[in-house]
């Protein structure tokens, strides 16, 4: 059926067939190309019906056909490349599989037809006749399309694109990846951790962060990777004691099974180390200061909720004078050890000193010497054995941390407190050549620190410490007055140089097995004899106590059981106190007080206030049956008192309802003046008030 | 010659009068060693090692160059001391009235 159809301008735009018939002697190569240009090239130019002639004869120029294609004016020409492309490929395999089969290089017709064309759509025109009534009305609208057509090429409203009818299944494809972890990470920037930052090197830090176990640095953020794997990284191994662990115990650390513990050596690892051992020590003192709280509150003159209430109830009684045990210094170390001697510390008031015999007294066995804090009531702070029992000990003012302790056997040894150990003993004077023969007494000076100890073979002796050696000097020795037996050990004092005055004093005791017992006055500038002999008491003087305010005046004791208060100018006591027929073994007079001093028997302590009455004894305390007590010390700045006694056993007592009153009116007289006078002035009226025995003894 | 006596001081502090308890928790937070049950050790060692921490971090604060020594708690019924270290933490509970 050949059809010609016209335009309007009336050229011929009748479809062509699509495919010409063309001889070629090479079909193959051409149809590739051709193939080629089929499936690379987009296909608008294809459905170009304008150039249709030129498609034609350059695309399929080589194929043969038989039948024409149709191809309206109006309608788009449909067909798929694809299409005729497989419908190609087959006939070149086709052909391409016959091959094999004749080896022979002849020359062979290959016949490549076209199969049926498969109509996709197909829309007849429909015809209408010129002479028709709207043939008018169909000229408009072919004329119309036709501009439509040709406006649709370069407009913008319109573009060029493939659609595809057929629709293929869609395929699910499933990927998997790792799930991307996210990790948070923060820290604070505290003021110290800038400055720990700062103050560090670089390769300490990087040493530091990856073994760092410190609490400072540790951020408490949820979820810290870093630190789970800075445990794992420590390559610690896993314990199989569950019963030291004991859960997690933060939220930050909830990976229990991340945390490779060896508790076992950690915990060992711990308490074996230095920093726990002084932890211990401190938290001891902590718990042992809050134990006794309200004993060291009355130590030290605070107030305590109980008392208070008990005072305003009582307030207007008289009541007597008690003292009130506080505590007790005792160690198993110590008991059973006899006391010697006690002393505080120069510098540090809180420390005592105590002094210790070895066993039974007798036979020189090793003495033992305690440093007690206040801070540790319970247990003594250092401990330092001796060779021999302790008789005396005394702090160094210009080297508070040294001790001087003279010994039974006539030795003496400088211990440095601050050491701890064995090394603590700096000096010892058994390796000495001369040596004392008898117990000492040691004095330490005051401006220059001279070391003078004074023992029972008469010799008053300072010691120097030269490089390694420790040697002594004989200031003096006691000359043995004629007649008497052998001497006795010694009780020594010492004074305090006065203002600017040279002489520096030291009181002598001098004990006699038969006689009365003579004190002596000697000085260190004049070690020739004696300045001043003091007699009076008949039996043996056991102690001489310098009087810390009043810096005349001094008391003796005596075995015989009298005190005497002396003046230095005057050869002769200015007052007696008696109260019992014991030994004394000792006085000490109150460094807060000038008038009150305290005396130790045998079995009782009794404090004197000799504002209140010179008589009798202001204060009596009884010890316990069996004990003996032996050391007494007063402590500075508060109303106690320290007596030590033969169980080894250090108690301290308070002054219980003990009313000086009067006195600040003696001391503001005499502390700040100090001129003699008025120091006589002030004996002499208690001496008139009274009826003293020792008037009658004079 | 002189005798060197070194007292266990650990084993005495839980003798002492008043002490209800003793706890020693490592770095990581985990009691190592305790005399009370394993609820309360672990409720005070999560809440003492925080709150160490956290007085620790206003000591330095204020001076960098300082640094904490010793923590005390005083509560109604008991009193809380804790000694804070670098490795270890040292936690006694004790009851001063008793």
């Amino acid at each position: 059926l050949c059809l010609q159809v016209f335009d309007s301008q009336g050229s011929d735009v009748t479809p062509l067939p699509l495919v010409a018939v063309v001889d070629d002697p090479d079909p193959k190569t051409r149809e590739k190309s051709s193939l080629e240009e089929v499936l690379f090239k987009k296909g608008s130019s294809i459905f170009k019906s304008s150039t249709p002639t030129d498609v034609v004869s350059s695309r399929y120029g080589d194929i043969q056909t038989h039948k024409p294609i149709n191809m309206e004016g109006h309608s788009m020409f449909i067909g798929t490349p694809d299409k005729i492309f497989l419908e190609i490929i087959r006939f070149v395999l086709l052909l391409l599989s016959e091959f094999p089969r004749k080896p022979v290089a002849e020359g062979f017709d290959i016949i490549l037809s076209e199969t049926d064309t498969i109509s996709l759509l197909d829309l007849p025109p429909t015809l209408v006749s010129e002479d028709a009534e709207d043939a008018d009305a169909v000229k408009q609208r072919n004329r119309d399309y036709a501009e439509f057509c040709s406006s649709k090429m370069g407009s913008d409203n319109f573009f060029e694109r493939s659609s595809q009818t057929l629709v293929g299944e869609h395929k699910c494809k499933y990927t998997q990846t790792d799930t991307n972890k996210s990790v948070n990470k923060g820290t604070i920037a505290t003021t110290w951790d800038i400055y720990d930052s700062f103050s560090m090197s670089t390769e300490n830090r990087e040493t530091r962060e990856s073994e760092r176990v410190d609490y400072l640095t540790r951020t408490r953020n949820k979820q810290d990777v870093s630190e789970v794997t800075m445990s794992r990284e420590t390559g610690k191994s896993f314990s199989e004691n569950q019963a030291y662990f004991f859960g997690v115990s933060s939220a930050a650390e909830t990976d229990a099974d991340l945390f490779m513990l060896k508790t076992e050596s950690n915990l060992e690892k711990i308490l074996s180390s230095e920093a726990f051992m002084k932890s211990v020590s401190i938290m001891e003192r902590v718990i042992v200061l809050n134990i006794f709280q309200p004993k060291l509150a009355a130590f030290r003159g605070l107030p305590n909720e109980e008392d208070e209430e008990r005072i305003t109830e009582e307030k207007g009684h008289y009541l007597t004078p008690t003292l009130e045990p506080l505590w007790t210094f005792v160690s198993p170390l110590t008991r059973g050890h006899n006391i010697t001697c006690m002393t505080w510390n120069k510098k540090n008031p809180d420390i005592l000193a105590v002094g210790y015999v070895g066993g039974s007294s007798g036979n020189p066995q090793p003495g033992l010497i305690c440093c007690w804090s206040l801070k540790n009531l319970v247990w003594s702070e250092r401990v330092f054995s001796c060779h021999s029992s302790v008789t005396c000990l005394e702090f160094s003012s210009s080297n508070p941390s040294h001790l001087a302790i003279g010994m039974y056997d006539g030795s003496v040894a400088i211990y440095n407190v601050q050491v701890g150990d064995d090394t603590a003993c700096i000096a010892n004077s058994r390796d000495c050549a001369k040596r004392h023969t008898q117990p000492l007494q040691l004095s330490g000076e005051e401006r220059e620190e001279v070391l003078v100890s004074v023992s029972g073979d008469g010799r008053i002796t300072k010691w120097l410490i030269l490089h390694n050696d420790f040697n002594c000097v004989d200031l003096m020795i006691l000359k043995r007055s004629s007649g008497q037996g052998r001497k006795q050990s010694i009780g020594g004092g010492r004074k305090q140089s006065i203002g600017g005055g040279r002489k520096q004093s030291i009181g002598g005791g001098r004990k006699q097995s038969i006689g009365g017992g003579h004190m002596h006055k000697c000085s260190l500038s004049n070690s020739d004899h004696f300045l001043d002999t003091y007699c009076k008491h008949p039996s043996p003087v056991t102690h001489i106590e310098w009087s810390p305010i009043y810096s005349d005046v001094f008391l003796s004791t005596s075995s015989d059981g009298t005190i005497q208060l002396w003046k230095v100018d005057t050869l002769n006591p200015k007052m007696s106190f008696t109260s019992v027929q014991s030994i004394v073994d000792s006085v000490k007079w109150s460094p807060n007080c000038g008038t009150v001093f305290a005396a130790i028997y045998r079995h009782r302590v009794e404090v004197w206030d000799l504002c209140q009455s010179i008589m009798r004894p202001t204060l009596v305390h009884h010890a316990e049956p069996g004990v003996t007590l032996s050391s007494l010390l007063f402590a500075k700045g508060s109303d106690s008192i320290l007596v030590g006694d033969s169980r080894g056993e250090v108690t301290v007592y308070k002054l219980k309802n003990f009313r000086v009153g009067k006195p600040k009116k003696v001391n503001k007289l005499v502390g700040k003046l100090a001129t003699q006078e008025n120091l006589i002035i002030c004996w002499i009226s208690f001496s008139l008030k009274c009826i003293c025995k020792h008037q009658a003894n004079l | 010659m002189t005798i060197l006596y070194f007292s266990l001081h650990h084993f005495i502090i839980e003798g002492h009068k008043g002490v209800i308890g003793t706890i020693i928790v490592n770095s990581e937070g985990l009691p190592i060693r305790t005399t009370l049950d394993n609820s309360t050790t672990s409720l005070y060692a999560r809440l003492l090692r925080s709150f160490t921490t956290l007085a620790r971090s206003a000591v330095r604060d204020v001076d960098p160059q300082n640094d904490l020594t010793f923590v005390r708690i005083r509560s109604k019924k008991q009193e809380i001391l804790v000694a804070p270290e670098n490795n270890f933490l040292l936690i006694v509970i004790q009851n001063p009235s008793e």
